[in-house]
């Protein structure tokens, strides 16, 4: 049984490997899992936690469970990534002119360019997270935005819900979680698509666990003053990337941790984001170039399905 | 005879009976006797995957009358033409329950 629904300003689709009435009934309340989550991290939301958070900037701000452990998983992939992937890019996103949700800016006039300082992206290491007081302190002109794992995050929080229904599959806008096998005992099918023609696939993997996700800038981007931006903003320019990598696909242990990786992969480019995946064993992932061309990790074959002919036993 | 008339004004006759022979042809050896094409026949179906018998034509030479032969033209043993094809398992790319791409 599957269900298709729109939340965080995506496609969203959930399935269950069975027919049974208590997976039917888990299914059917997935949609509203993610409203309730989208309630508290959307940045786009004035009355959500993140933005009550954003306008807190400089003062201790007592946190729900749920937004400590996400800006603490947001923190934990600035760590894991030396900030390559960080949730300090607030201010950059908007000053590019990702203002309101993309929905809306297809369809409006994205604000001028805004210069800001120097582009730069406020560190995150600045950022203090008390558990132990539940309070989180973001530093004077920091404002976060959880965008770089809010959905692998989603996905994954409803696939240890569906797993106790049957196997599952979670797809929040692409960010990928898989309980375990199918209940026929073999891997879901994922394909990748292809940036450059949306009804065509580059690449089918076979997933029994954790997660995949995709990051990409052939959608979501707009044009400033002319200028056509994108999403995905490098720190370390504080403008959107101008890597050769059009889209980026990660498979990673949690969906949480694919987004994060592909991320990095599109932001440092085919070659230095093939060489990071390559030194962590965990991650297998591809990127598609301006050129159309593919290029893949090692350990990205064990993923992917390969022709093959049976061999013949009559 | 009003064709025959037609005949020594146009190529079209000529069109004619080799598209004849053709047909002639495809009725004795099957379509696969006109161009190498494997003929796909599902065997067994499942959730996730698929396997189909693919069977593996030779190469037949199309029976033309002989004013049309050439010099290359290579004579067939009837033998090979009505041989049973070779059969292999090929296993087919189960369909993708979902596709991962940039959100939207």
């Amino acid at each position: 049984m599957e269900i298709h629904f729109t939340a965080m300003g995506c496609q969203m689709f959930a399935v269950v490997d069975s027919n049974a009435e208590q997976a039917a009934h888990m299914l059917a309340q997935v949609p509203q899992w993610f409203t309730d989550w989208e309630a508290y991290l959307s940045r786009f939301r004035a009355d959500s936690e993140l933005s009550q958070l954003n306008r807190a900037c400089g003062a201790p701000f007592v946190a729900s469970t749920l937004l400590l452990e996400v800006v603490d998983a947001a923190l934990q992939a600035a760590h894991a990534t030396e900030g390559i992937v960080t949730p300090t890019v607030l201010d950059a996103l908007e000053a590019a002119g990702y203002v309101c949700s993309f929905e809306r800016l297809l369809h409006r006039d994205a604000p001028a360019l805004q210069q800001w300082g120097d582009n730069v992206v406020p560190d995150w290491r600045a950022i203090t997270l008390d558990r132990v007081n539940r309070t989180i302190t973001l530093p004077a002109h920091t404002r976060l935005d959880l965008g770089g794992v809010a959905k692998g995050w989603a996905a994954d929080q409803a696939i240890r819900q569906l797993a106790a229904v049957g196997p599952a599959l979670v797809d929040a806008g692409g960010d990928i979680a898989v309980s375990g096998p199918r209940a026929d005992g073999s891997a879901w099918a994922v394909g990748v698509a292809d940036p450059f023609d949306g009804t065509q696939q580059r690449e089918l993997l076979l997933l029994t666990h954790g997660g995949v996700a995709t990051s990409g800038r052939d959608y979501r981007r707009w044009q400033q003053n002319g200028i056509w931006q994108h999403h995905l903003l490098d720190p370390r320019t504080g403008v959107p990337s101008a890597s050769d990598v059009i889209s980026a696909t990660v498979v990673a242990p949690t969906a949480c941790e694919a987004e994060v990786a592909a991320k990095v992969a599109l932001l440092l480019g085919s070659a230095a984001g093939l060489g990071w995946l390559e030194a962590r064993p965990t991650l297998a992932g591809l990127v598609i170039c301006d050129d159309r061309t593919l290029r893949r990790s090692s350990k990205l074959d064990s993923f992917c399905w390969q022709p093959r002919e049976e061999e013949d036993h009559d | 005879m009003a064709s025959t008339q037609k005949k020594a004004h146009t190529a079209a006759p000529d069109l004619k009976l080799l598209i004849t022979t053709a047909a002639v042809a495809a009725t004795l050896i099957g379509w696969g006797g006109l161009a190498a094409r494997e003929t796909v026949v599902p065997t067994s179906a499942s959730p996730s995957a698929l396997t189909i018998m693919v069977a593996e034509l030779p190469v037949v030479a199309t029976i033309v009358p002989p004013g049309f032969t050439t010099q290359n033209s290579t004579v067939v043993n009837a033998a090979d033409v009505t041989s049973a094809p070779a059969m292999r398992r090929v296993v087919v790319a189960p369909a993708p329950v979902t596709v991962t791409r940039s959100s939207r």
